[in-house]
């Protein structure tokens, strides 16, 4: 036996990105309308096999995208993977959750076609909440015969891990984050037509955020007799629960790949100052469709339309209580992106965005939002 | 009492093309599956070797953990074996595994430089597979059908 067939020991990994980003108007991702080369990420792991069928690995991952900064690099994941039979595995530790097709791969730029996967079901601005669980997760998958094609399933449970910088506070200090669990699960049917999978994924989640309000705030609400004359500041805003579920399809054929997509996020939030901020149960619908070309070993082409409603009760935005204008309610996003493969292990990608309405726009950056905008992307990234 | 006939000719017939389709990706396709000599089986099925090289599948049907390994890059056989067994074109491929390593789920099966490394490698290992150019001496590896 020569040494070169045999696994390492030790498996290294990693990637590095940088790009840029520029909009027409609004600011997205980060300070887009003035241009921006906050665009970087970067990933490395080690994974070892263990013993027979058993695995561990871990991978710092860090970025600086505009208004999403991990710096310095934090846990993306670390686990123990036993894969005991084909159809039960499992995985314990910082594991990265199943969500829709991509979600588990959605940071890996070499893995996809577009810079930006499709914000309505992929949001950049909950990839830190929604990546990753700590907890269990079993998995595995079973043949049904040839004429029946297979299942994959996983299943979990855990805690999330969502940094104090996920969540959009103003006028307040965001004190702690209390997950009280995440529990889901994915089925995907690989069916008897060779290239097509079909699913859904299903995922609930409890968090509640602790905040405490800044004198000024707190002040200012109780001159307005909007809380008690004693009220020491404190909030804690409950989302109990998320839940959210996922359709999904996906088909490759040679060179060609078609996904589509459909989901709701329901969330019901609570809070301890209900004369401030009452109960509200709110169900978002995202959806998309994508398809994705090789033209050659070196060129590939892509485009997507993605949906976002913020409310799916109210898809046109008429309710001026929610939405100061209607478009706030919505936004579509027509997209095309040229990759260029250098090598095996290096890449650089091209992306144009036409997008209606602003619904994924953080509010406290875009006081008063176009209607119709355009984004424009390019990004280099090496594997290894 | 025709119909049974033509059923008979028809299940003959489906043979045949089954016979046909199996001969065309164990001989068109340039290469052989070879496993060690200690594995009893003496064919395998497609998807169950499409799932051994995804690491997906992890064992024999006797219960002996698979170890696959592959043909380094510059073999054409590699590249007939991605298409007909893994059915994935090389990138598609590559973006699997991409998918697989920056998940942590897994990494690809090691890649050898020769046909020699291969049986050698599968010498070595009751549970390995491998696969060779077709022309190639597979020596005292056992090389198996595709079925």
């Amino acid at each position: 036996m020569t040494a070169t067939l045999q696994l390492p020991k030790l498996q290294i990994h990693g990637f590095v990105s940088e790009g840029g980003f520029v909009s027409t108007a609004n600011d997205y991702i980060g300070t887009s309308s003035r241009g921006s080369l906050e665009f970087f990420e970067g990933a490395l792991n080690v994974s070892t096999q263990v013993a027979d069928r058993l695995r561990a690995g871990i991978q710092l991952y860090g970025r600086d995208v505009g208004t999403f900064r991990d710096l310095p690099p934090r846990l993306d994941w670390a686990y123990l993977d036993y894969h005991w039979k084909e159809w039960l595995g499992l995985r314990a530790g910082i594991i990265k959750m199943p969500y829709g097709l991509y979600n588990e791969y959605a940071d890996i730029d070499s893995a996809r076609n577009a810079i930006l996967m499709p914000q309505s079901v992929y949001p950049l601005r909950d990839r830190s909440a929604l990546l990753a669980q700590t907890g269990f997760s079993i998995y595995g998958s079973k043949e049904l015969g040839r004429s029946a094609g297979s299942l994959e399933y996983q299943a979990w449970l855990g805690t999330l891990n969502v940094p104090a910088n996920a969540l959009e506070v103003t006028g307040a200090t965001l004190d702690d984050i209390d997950t009280k669990y995440v529990t889901g699960a994915q089925l995907f049917w690989r069916t008897p037509v060779e290239g097509l999978r079909v699913g859904g994924t299903w995922l609930r989640t409890s968090i509640d955020f602790k905040l405490h309000l800044d004198p000024a705030t707190t002040a200012a609400l109780i001159m307005a007799g909007l809380v008690p004359a004693d009220y020491n500041g404190k909030l804690v805003i409950s989302q109990r629960p998320d839940t959210l579920w996922i359709a999904s399809a996906e088909y490759t054929r040679e060179n060609w790949l078609f996904a589509a997509e459909y989901s709701r996020w329901e969330t019901l939030q609570e809070s301890t100052l209900r004369s401030l901020l009452p109960t509200f149960d709110d169900t978002s619908e995202r959806f998309y469709g994508m398809a994705t070309h090789r033209l050659s070993s070196a060129f590939e082409l892509g485009a997507y339309y993605s949906v976002l409603f913020a409310d799916a009760d109210d898809r046109g935005g008429h309710d001026k209580t929610k939405f100061a204008k209607p478009y706030y309610a919505w936004q579509r996003d027509a997209s095309a992106t040229l990759r260029y493969d250098v090598n095996e292990h290096w890449l650089w990608k091209l992306e144009a965005h036409f997008i209606d309405g602003t619904a994924d726009l953080f509010a406290s950056q875009n006081p008063d939002p176009k209607r119709f905008w355009g984004m424009f992307l390019f990004k280099t990234t090496v594997t290894f | 009492m025709r119909a049974p006939r033509i059923i008979v000719r028809l299940l003959a017939l489906a043979l045949i093309v089954a016979g046909v389709a199996n001969a065309s990706i164990a001989d068109d396709g340039g290469f052989k599956v070879i496993v060690n000599p200690d594995n009893a089986a003496t064919s395998v099925d497609r998807d169950f070797l499409r799932d051994v090289y995804l690491k997906k599948a992890t064992e024999w049907s006797g219960g002996e953990t698979t170890y696959p390994i592959d043909l380094g890059s510059k073999f054409p056989e590699r590249d007939r074996f991605t298409d007909q067994v893994i059915r994935k074109t090389a990138a598609q491929l590559r973006t699997y595994w991409n998918q697989q390593i920056f998940s942590g789920k897994g990494v690809p099966p090691p890649e050898a430089d020769s046909a020699a490394e291969v049986i050698e490698y599968v010498m070595s290992n009751k549970g390995a597979v491998g696969y060779i150019p077709a022309d190639a001496d597979p020596g005292k590896a056992k090389v198996i059908r595709i079925r």
